[in-house]
């Protein structure tokens, strides 16, 4: 596999533990998941990772927000989701990806300045 | 009402709108709260309309866990209430609310609560109660954080504040002011002016043959001395010359109810059935939610509100009682005469100091607002110089309200629920003070009776129908009527009682009073109640969902008769025959109800055109009065239309107003429809207005002037049907659903049901162990 492959799915499965981990704490304010996914931004830069940031951290977020969207739509038995898209004149789809798009949006941008707020000397400049 | 919400926190999966999906305690199967404070454990029993059937030791207990088990249903909507009672929402909205907020300030709902709660602390069996609700709902508040807030306090990023026994008493001042805010003063004190004394008292008369009344029947003539109303001196011009209008009143006149009773003589079974249904605003979340309440000296099943204590309409193993508004005229209006520097006004003939009090308005992400807010003796004044807000043609009038006055609304339910006999009834509605409602009873053993309670002033004729001079201290009631000279019946020889906000007695009662009533429903239940002698409970179902006009029924052959030596063409005849076989009902389907409703608009349009010339808001007479002129001064000069040459009479005016309805019929027809459900569609809005969270449009049967009165956003909120005996029989069903989560299958479950005219078994347990076998899900409190 090649390096950057191999980065990405690393950082992406990184993403993935870090946010769930962040969300399962309760007490935490509910934008609180950016701060560890920045400091990985951070590691991935200072261990020179080769990992396109805001891609790789906005495919996780959008499959993370997306597919607990789709987990607790199912498991619950409600019908929340219709409201609101009523409430937004949307379909019930737009608002699963327009969630999914916030957590993809918020988790790339974190991950792109952690990497972007450091610089590491041993890795190539490139002008 | 807002622009944006806070999409992220709301759309986050895990913490956001999908979370109120869960509804977990009302699903699993037992669930347990512990170190909750309780002296002694408390039992949940849901059956499976999720009615909560709550068990405790003590009363203390009960009414705790009466107040967490309401907050873990409809927190959201009993906290914006309180709000919206204490001109708060300009907390809640950024913009938009801050007229609404110092009107509702302005007219003396926050101060009002604040006296009533100061009276209701001395009060020490109200208090227990109310103090142990307000702990049960702060337990469930501090249980809460983000992501198991309500629904709505995402939506509109805000949390809930603690509960206080305030807030209750707001929610109680809300109710008040919605039953007793209605009023027309300005518009009769123009009427008046404008008609002269003779003409006003032909069309505005306070009795009429009409009159349904449940005391002094039967009704004696309307010209009795006490229904002739005298102009005042003081009113003329220049007393209402104010040049600005006044706009109609915020407040609905029609929101009403029906009750009756039967006694067992007149029931198949031998036990009495009392009958109730509430019209009130149809919302989402509803305004009632049933529970049963159970402790050592007390079990009683009905209805209660959201953010109060108790069991508003219910009943108990001995007695069931009901409610009606009393509709009667308990707000009036005093011009006052005021320095231009609002420092004094005048009072018998002396400068008084204009008191005044500075109310802070915080609002969401600005600075307070402070607005000075002037009083006089007789009350606040509502509009001023600074604030004209609905009512800019009251400027400087002081408002005195009932609702002002220190009062204690609740012990009345709290002892309702545990009484067990005539007596119990009569010490609990005592202390009831406003809005006068009539509370109807029956007691299994067989008295039946009705009270028209409330603090009614005693009043001269024609007072606080118009007006009022604030110059002077004669124009303040100082005396109540006594609670026993109130009118009440019991135990009356037709074996029944009735009430549906009409007169509650003939001219010939001794106190003068003045209203807002409506004789048509009584009437039609007058007429059912009369016709039968083995009434059952499926009978009382078909009465309640009764959907015929009784005036319709009246009046349709005078009119139909006028039509019958008139030119008609094919057209007419065939409209005309569908109206000659339409028996006056509002049923969904029927096709003939919106043409009687068109050719009654245009008859009424066209006899009061000379109104049109009135330089203020007018109020047309009451729809009996117009029939009877019809029927016996067809000449009458109020016939003749503005701008002919030719004299027009009654037979004129309807037949032209027939051909102009028949037209409009016909369009109407060409277009959406003419089917009473076509036009008759109810909307239970959420009480934000956002139709996403509310149930639209749903075609329905029934009028505002039949006993199934259903208007397009109130009418029957709750129908109950209880049959006492070995065994209280009940069923009901209200427009809604136990929960107030917008997520929750529970939320709007009873309204498909409600509106096709069913109803539910009331479960009324005798034990718990009864309770426990019929529960679906249990808790546990500690």
């Amino acid at each position: 596999m090649k390096k950057k492959n191999l980065d990405s799915l690393k950082a992406m499965l990184l993403v993935f533990v870090l946010v769930i981990l962040t969300r399962m704490i309760g007490t935490l304010p509910w934008w609180s998941f950016v701060v560890p996914v920045a400091m990985l931004g951070v590691v991935i830069t200072l261990k020179n990772w080769d990992v396109a940031c805001f891609a790789i951290g906005f495919i996780a977020g959008f499959i993370i927000w997306l597919g607990a969207d789709i987990y607790f739509d199912r498991t619950l038995d409600g019908n929340i989701f219709n409201r609101v898209a009523a409430l937004m004149s949307i379909s019930k789809i737009g608002v699963f990806l327009i969630s999914g798009s916030i957590g993809g949006v918020l988790t790339g941008l974190a991950l792109y300045t952690g990497k972007s707020i450091v610089f590491n000397k041993t890795s190539p400049l490139i002008y | 009402m807002f622009n944006v919400f806070p999409l992220g926190k709301l759309l986050d999966p895990f913490i956001g709108a999908l979370q109120n999906e869960a509804d977990q305690e009302l699903n699993s199967t037992l669930s347990t709260f512990d170190k909750m404070g309780l002296a002694d454990s408390v039992q949940v029993f849901f059956d499976k309309r999720k009615v909560p059937h709550i068990y405790a030791k003590n009363l203390d207990d009960l009414y705790f866990t009466q107040g967490y088990v309401t907050a873990y249903l409809r927190l959201w909507q009993m906290d914006f209430l309180s709000y919206a009672s204490a001109g708060r929402l300009s907390e809640i909205f950024s913009k938009g609310f801050l007229a609404y907020d110092r009107e509702q300030r302005r007219l003396g709902i926050l101060s009002a609560a604040k006296r009533s709660l100061e009276l209701i602390e001395k009060d020490p069996e109200t208090n227990r109660v109310l103090t142990a609700y307000t702990k049960g709902i702060n337990a469930y508040i501090s249980r809460l954080d983000y992501k198991t807030f309500p629904f709505e306090y995402k939506l509109l990023d805000y949390g809930p504040e603690p509960w206080s026994n305030l807030k209750t008493v707001l929610i109680m001042k809300y109710m008040a002011s919605t039953l007793s805010g209605y009023e027309e003063d300005f518009s009769m004190s123009n009427m008046m002016l404008a008609l002269g004394e003779r003409n006003f008292n032909k069309y505005f008369p306070d009795y009429t043959s009409h009159i349904t009344p449940f005391t002094n029947r039967p009704g004696k003539e309307p010209d009795s001395p006490l229904s002739i109303i005298r102009k005042p001196d003081y009113l003329d011009y220049s007393f209402l010359s104010s040049g600005l209008p006044v706009s109609d009143s915020f407040y609905n006149p029609r929101l009403g109810s029906n009750s009756w009773v039967i006694s067992g003589k007149k029931t198949k079974s031998g036990f009495p059935i009392l009958c109730n249904d509430p019209h009130l605003n149809l919302s989402l979340p509803a305004i009632w939610m049933e529970m049963q309440l159970s402790a050592p000296g007390m079990d009683v099943y009905g209805v209660s509100i959201p953010g109060t204590p108790a069991i508003i309409i219910g009943f108990n193993e001995n007695i069931a009682w009901g409610i009606t508004n009393g509709a009667d005229d308990v707000k009036d209006w005093y011009k006052l005469k005021i320095t231009d520097d609002y420092k004094k006004y005048k009072f018998d003939g002396k400068w008084l100091d204009l008191n005044f009090a500075v109310e802070e308005i915080k609002r969401k992400d600005q600075q307070p607002f402070y607005d000075t807010i002037y009083h006089a003796v007789q009350g606040p004044v509502v509009s001023d110089r600074r604030f004209a807000g609905k009512l800019p043609g009251l400027k400087n009038y002081a408002l005195r309200w009932q609702l002002h006055n220190a009062s204690n609304e609740f012990l009345t339910f709290i002892r309702l629920n545990q009484a067990a006999d005539y007596g119990g009834y009569r010490k609990a509605i005592r202390s009831f003070s406003c809005p006068s409602l009539n509370f109807t009873f029956a007691c299994k053993e067989d008295t039946i009776a009705v009270t028209h309670q409330g603090s009614l002033a005693v009043k001269e004729l024609g007072e606080g129908k118009f007006l009022l001079d604030g110059t002077k201290s004669s124009f303040l009631y100082k005396e109540y009527i006594p609670a026993d000279s109130l009118p009440q019946v019991i135990n009356p020889a037709c074996n029944y009682v009735l009430s549906a906000n009409n007169r509650p007695t003939n001219a010939s009662y001794k106190y003068y009073y003045n209203g807002y009533y409506s004789e048509v429903r009584a009437e039609r239940i007058r007429q059912m109640l009369d016709s039968g002698n083995s009434f059952d409970l499926e009978k009382m179902e078909n009465m309640q969902l009764d959907n015929t006009n009784a005036f319709a029924v009246e009046a349709l052959p005078v009119l139909v008769k006028y039509m019958e030596h008139k030119d008609k063409s094919p057209e007419l005849e065939i409209a005309l025959d569908s109206l000659r076989n339409w028996k006056g009902t509002y049923n969904a389907g029927d096709e003939s109800a919106r043409l009687f409703e068109l050719w009654w608009k245009n008859i009424t349009l066209s006899t009061w055109d000379e109104f049109k010339e009135f330089p203020f808001k007018v109020r047309f007479p009451d729809q009996y009065v117009l029939l009877d002129l019809i029927r016996k001064d067809p000449d009458n000069e109020c016939f003749d239309r503005q701008g002919t040459s030719e004299k027009e009479t009654a037979g004129d005016i309807i037949y032209a107003a027939f051909i102009t309805a028949v037209r409009e019929y016909d369009k109407i027809k060409k277009g959406r429809g003419v089917k009473w459900g076509d036009h008759n569609k109810v909307n239970l809005m959420h009480l934000t207005k956002i139709n996403a969270l509310s149930d639209v449009d749903l075609p329905s049967a029934g009028f505002p002037e039949a006993i199934n009165a259903i208007s397009s956003d109130w009418g029957p909120s709750w129908r109950m049907i209880v049959e006492l005996g070995k065994r209280p029989r009940a069923f009901g069903i209200y427009a809604g659903g136990q929960s107030g989560n917008i997520g929750s299958p529970y939320y709007d479950n009873f309204v498909k049901e409600w509106n096709k005219g069913g109803y539910y078994p009331l479960e009324f347990y005798l034990s718990e162990k009864e309770a426990r076998e019929g529960a679906t899900n249990t808790w546990q409190l500690k």
